[in-house]
């Protein structure tokens, strides 16, 4: 028995141990010892060298195969960011036929309905509808409110972001401005309607789906006391708040001309009742 | 002397000819590239300790990179082919390291 077997812990070492010991061939030895017949000098050196430079060749390949790869990550990310740009694009371009066809419509409509008397009533009411459910594009005079992230809080505090305009900050100015008579309302340009959402996904604002980045303007049409009605209002007197306790920056600028784009889609969704149980 | 300008010349002859491997053998190739410098710096060893035979060394040669590709690619189809690999250059590298270094001490005595 040698010791190896007899010590726990060189056991348990024993493939190490091996793995090192017979780190060169033990073939060489047992040939060696064998007494078998060696190879005339030129063929062992022959033979070495013929190793040794499909070994170095066989390296090669394998840094030049390496090398070849990494470009192809590069490519990839960049095919990606072309198909990602490119979607974007088509759909931008989709949206504008889109709105094409729904003025195209309207238009027809309007011809449609070009009289007098009842017909025109009828179109007229038309048109108000449209401006005031968001699908048309409405202008005047109203106002403009401006909210930006405040400072930052200090790094070290590892705290949420307080001075980060959220979601809710924009849901209370658009419903405040609402609720002091705006007749229409749009939120970095894109036009709120009834069926808009403003929501957050991580620390990204979106609006009707779209991420937004700050500073968010909000723009609003309506009547001449639309300033003094929203800062008299309960959504006025909220966002001095969020201005003293949190440090967002808020700014209410009265604007004589204004033009807030439609939606451009008008989704109508017909329910009928069913049949009783 | 002849291992030097046999470096040199594999080294020429790999830009030169930049070999293409078939994509199904890629990954393996890696692999016997280290399998294969395992048994360069056996028989390095061996030379040196005046025992070297070649018959003996190609045979080792060709047989480690042989298994050495064979493993990983039962592991590949078995699902462990990153652990295999793994396991095999672990091997490979502690002898290359134990052969290296017995290599050193025969050369600088240290």
């Amino acid at each position: 028995m040698t010791s190896s077997t007899s010590n726990p812990a060189d056991a348990s070492l024993s493939l190490l141990r091996r793995l090192v010991d017979d780190a060169m061939d033990p073939g060489y030895q047992e040939a060696t010892d064998r007494g078998d017949r060696r190879g005339a000098d030129w063929r062992q050196s022959v033979s070495f060298g013929i190793a040794i430079a499909v070994t170095a060749a066989l390296a090669v390949a394998a840094v030049l195969q390496v090398r070849a790869g990494a470009p192809d990550e590069g490519r990839t990310r960049a095919e990606l960011t072309e198909r990602v740009l490119d979607t974007a694009s088509s759909v931008e371009e989709i949206d504008t036929t889109l709105s094409g066809l729904n003025s195209e419509v309207s238009m027809l409509r309007q011809e449609a309905l070009d009289g007098s008397g009842p017909d025109r009533a009828l179109a007229d009411e038309v048109a108000d509808l449209e401006a005031e459910v968001g699908v048309t594009a409405v202008e005047g005079s109203g106002l403009e409110v401006v909210l930006a992230d405040g400072p930052p809080a200090p790094v070290d505090e590892g705290g949420p972001d307080l001075a980060r305009v959220l979601d809710t900050d924009i849901q209370l100015v658009v419903n405040g401005l609402f609720a002091a008579g705006a007749d229409a309302v749009a939120v970095n340009g894109q036009r709120m309607t009834a069926l808009s959402p403003i929501r957050s996904a991580g620390q990204a604002v979106l609006v009707g789906f779209r991420p937004l980045t700050p500073p968010y303007t909000v723009t609003a049409v309506g009547p001449g006391d639309l300033a003094g009605e929203f800062e008299s209002g309960q959504a006025g007197s909220e966002l001095k708040q969020l201005e003293v306790a949190y440090g967002i920056r808020v700014d209410v600028l009265p604007e004589e001309n204004l033009s807030i784009p439609g939606s451009g889609d008008l989704l109508l969704r017909y329910v009928t009742a069913g049949e009783g149980p | 002397m002849i291992a030097l300008l046999a470096l040199v010349v594999g080294v020429v002859l790999g830009l030169v000819l930049q070999p293409t491997i078939p994509a199904g053998l890629q990954p393996y190739l890696p692999i016997a590239v280290v399998a294969a410098l395992d048994a360069v710096f056996g028989a390095s060893r061996a030379l040196l300790d005046g025992i070297f035979n070649d018959r003996v060394f190609v045979i080792s040669f060709i047989g480690n990179v042989f298994v050495a590709a064979l493993v990983v690619f039962l592991g590949d189809q078995l699902g462990v082919g990153a652990q295999l690999s793994t396991g095999v250059v672990v091997v490979f590298s502690i002898r290359i390291f134990a052969n290296a270094a017995a290599i050193r001490r025969h050369l600088f005595h240290a």
